[in-house]
C-alpha cells in the first residue's frame, strides 16, 4: 500500500469520526428531539431507583433551576442561578448570577461552569417566579455549540470548551405578572429561535453562528406566552413554527417570521406548556383560569380555525407539556392526573390521579418517554414511571429520599441514561448502577 | 355653532367607536369562541349584546350612571351624528367601517388578579382578538 492511499484512508476515518462528532445529539434542547418528549427508539432506561440504586453518579450544581439538561455526545449541559433567590441571604438581584454548567456524561465530572451577571432591572423574587426561579429556559445545542437563553440578560452562544462566542439582547421588559423568563429556545437550520414574550414581546431567529438578527417579529399579544415553539411538517414538505399565545395558534414561517395561519384556540389567561407536534397535527395545552387542551392540524393560510381545529377538550395541564406517541395524548397535569386522550379525536380514555402526590401544583416538569414508558417527575413525590398505553399501569415512584429539594425539571435521555435534576444536584439513573 | 356641535360629535364618535368595538371584544357571547370541551369544536359565534354605534362606550355609560333622561339626550344624538356620517362617506366606506374588527388590546393581555406568592397564577387575559404578526403574501 503506497503511502498516498494510506493518506486517503486517514483522511477518510477522520472525516467519519469528525462527523460523527458533531453529529446529531441525543438530547438537543427542552423535550429533547424536535420538543417531542420523546427519546430515541433504542433508549431503555431503568424504570425504578432509590438513592441507593441505579444511581450512576449524582453532582451538586452550583444553583437550583427549572430548566431540563441536554445531551450531546460525552457531554451533558445544564442552566443554574445563584446569588439572589437561592437562600443567599440579604442579596438583591444584582448579585444574581446565570451558569451554564457543562458535565462528562459517564463520570459526571464538572468540565466547566460559565457563570454570567444578570443584566439589570431583573424581576424580584417574588410570587409566581418563586415557582420556578431564574433558570427555567434549557439550552439547546447543535453538537458544537450550546445557545443558553437567560432572560433579560440575552441569548448567548458558547462552544463546548466554554469560550462565549457571542451573546445577544432580546429585551428587558417584563410581562405584567412579572412571573419571569421560561420559554427555551430552539434551533431551526442556521438559527436560533427564541420566544422572547416575555423580554420583548418578540419572537427573533438569530444566526447561530454570529448571533445577528435574521428576523423579528413583535406583537404585544405574545405577552404571556411561555411557550417553546415547535417545528411541524405540513402537507407537501412546508414546516411551520407553531407558537401558542393567549386565545390562538399561530404558524409562521420559519423562514420570516411572517404569519402563514392562525386558530383561535380558547386557551386564554396565559399559555405556558409547550406545544407538540405529531403527524402534522400540533396539540397545545395550558390556560386560565380554565385550562384546555386544543388539536390544530398544521398548514393553510389565515384564519383555519373552521378548518383546522380537530378537536378540543377539558382534559388539560396548566404548566407541564404533553406527549403524544401511538396514537395517543399523554399529559401528566400540574395536579397529578395521569390523562390519557385519543391524538385523533380527543376523546378521553383514563384520567387517574398518582397516588401520594400533595399540595396545590405538584408537577412542574414535563412528562418524557421512553422504552414504552412514561417518566413523571413530580416537585417533591418522586418520578413515576407509568406504561405509555391506553390502558393506565403504574409501574413505578421512584423518590431520592435523601434530597428535599424542589424537582422543576424534565428529565433528559439517552441510551441507558437518565438525567434528574433537583434544586441541588444533578443525577444520572442508570441501570445495574449502584447507589 | 351647530357645526361646531357636529364636528366634536363626530371626533367623539371616531374615537369612541373603537372602543366600543374593544368592549364588544373584551365581553364576547359564550359561542364567540370555540369552547373547550370532550371531544368536539365549539359552535358558529352568537350575536354580539351590545353592537351598534355609539358616541360612548355602553360600558361607560353604564359606569357614569346616565339618567333616562340623558340616555334618551345621547340616543338623539347617536341617530343624529350616525345619520350625518353616512352622508359624509361613500358606500364603500361605509362597507369598510361596518367590517372593520376590533382593535388589539393595548398594554398586556392580561387583566385579572396578581399572582399570589407560591401559587397564584393570575387573571384570565382579555378576550378580543390578539394582535398579529404581519400576514405571509
Amino acid at each position: 500500500m503506497n503511502s498516498v492511499k494510506i493518506l486517503i484512508i486517514l483522511l477518510t476515518v477522520g472525516l467519519s469520526l469528525a462527523s460523527l462528532h458533531a453529529g446529531q445529539p441525543e438530547w438537543p434542547q427542552f423535550r429533547g428531539p424536535n420538543g417531542s418528549g420523546i427519546a430515541a427508539a433504542d433508549a431503555h432506561p431503568a424504570t425504578t431507583w432509590s438513592g441507593a440504586q441505579n444511581v450512576k453518579w449524582k453532582v451538586a450544581l452550583p444553583g437550583p433551576g427549572s430548566s431540563s439538561p441536554i445531551i450531546a455526545g460525552e457531554r451533558v449541559f445544564i442552566t443554574c442561578y445563584s446569588g439572589y433567590g437561592d437562600g443567599s441571604s440579604g442579596a438583591g438581584p444584582e448579585k444574581l448570577q446565570r451558569h451554564l454548567v457543562c458535565l462528562e456524561r459517564n463520570s459526571g465530572k464538572v468540565l466547566w461552569d460559565k457563570s454570567v451577571p444578570a443584566e439589570l432591572p431583573e424581576d424580584e423574587y417574588s410570587g409566581n417566579l418563586r415557582e420556578h426561579g431564574y433558570a427555567s429556559n434549557t439550552p439547546v445545542t447543535d453538537g458544537e455549540r450550546v445557545y443558553a437563553f437567560f432572560g433579560k440578560t440575552g441569548v448567548l452562544a458558547f462552544d463546548f470548551d466554554g469560550r462565549q462566542l457571542w451573546k445577544v439582547n432580546v429585551g428587558k421588559q417584563s410581562s405584567n405578572r412579572r412571573w419571569g423568563s421560561a420559554a427555551s429556545p430552539i434551533l431551526c437550520q442556521n438559527t436560533v429561535i427564541v420566544n422572547a414574550a416575555e423580554e420583548g414581546r418578540s419572537v427573533l431567529a438569530l444566526d447561530k453562528l454570529t448571533g445577528k438578527e435574521v428576523w423579528k417579529t413583535e406583537v404585544n399579544s405574545l405577552e404571556l406566552s411561555f411557550v417553546t415553539p415547535v417545528l411541524v411538517e405540513c402537507a407537501g414538505g412546508r414546516s411551520d413554527l407553531a407558537l401558542a399565545v393567549p386565545g390562538e395558534m399561530w404558524g409562521l414561517n420559519p423562514d420570516t417570521g411572517k404569519l402563514r395561519w392562525f386558530a383561535q384556540t380558547g386557551i386564554t389567561g396565559n399559555v405556558s406548556p409547550s406545544l407538540v407536534a405529531a403527524d402534522g397535527i400540533v396539540y397545545a395545552t395550558g390556560g386560565y383560569p380554565r385550562q384546555g387542551t386544543i388539536a390544530v392540524r398544521a398548514g393553510g393560510k389565515g384564519d383555519v380555525t373552521q378548518t383546522n381545529v380537530l378537536w378540543s377538550s377539558q382534559s388539560a395541564s396548566y404548566v407541564p407539556s404533553p406527549v403524544v406517541c401511538q396514537g395517543h395524548l399523554y399529559i401528566i397535569s400540574d395536579q397529578g392526573s395521569a390523562i390519557c386522550l385519543e391524538a385523533r379525536t380527543g376523546k378521553l380514555v383514563y384520567k387517574e390521579r398518582l397516588p401520594g402526590v400533595t399540595g396545590g401544583k405538584p408537577f412542574y416538569a414535563s412528562v418524557v418517554l421512553a422504552g414504552g414508558h412514561l417518566y413523571a417527575t413530580s416537585r417533591r413525590n418522586g418520578t413515576f414511571v407509568v406504561q405509555a398505553a391506553p390502558t393506565f399501569t403504574l409501574l413505578a415512584q421512584n423518590k431520592l429520599a435523601d434530597d428535599d429539594t424542589d424537582f422543576n425539571g424534565t428529565p433528559a435521555i439517552t441510551g441507558k441514561q437518565l438525567f434528574l435534576r433537583s434544586n441541588r444536584y444533578l443525577y444520572c439513573i442508570e441501570s445495574g448502577a449502584g447507589g | 355653532m351647530k357645526k361646531s356641535v357636529i364636528i366634536l360629535a363626530l371626533a367623539l364618535g371616531a374615537s369612541t367607536l373603537s372602543l366600543t368595538a374593544q368592549d364588544q371584544g373584551g365581553a364576547p357571547s359564550a359561542g364567540e369562541r370555540p369552547s373547550i370541551r370532550e371531544g368536539g369544536r365549539g359552535g358558529p359565534g352568537g350575536p354580539g349584546g351590545r353592537g351598534g354605534f355609539h358616541l360612548l362606550p355602553p360600558r361607560a355609560q353604564e359606569q357614569l350612571n346616565l339618567t333616562s333622561d340623558q340616555q334618551k339626550q345621547l340616543a338623539a344624538l347617536e341617530v343624529e351624528v350616525k345619520a350625518k356620517i353616512e352622508k359624509i362617506l361613500t358606500p364603500e366606506q361605509l362597507k369598510q367601517l361596518q367590517q372593520m374588527r376590533p382593535p388589539p388590546p393595548q398594554g398586556g393581555m392580561g387583566r385579572g388578579r396578581p399572582g399570589g406568592a407560591g401559587g397564584g397564577q393570575g387573571g384570565p387575559g382579555a378576550e378580543s382578538s390578539p394582535q398579529r404578526p404581519a400576514q405571509e403574501q
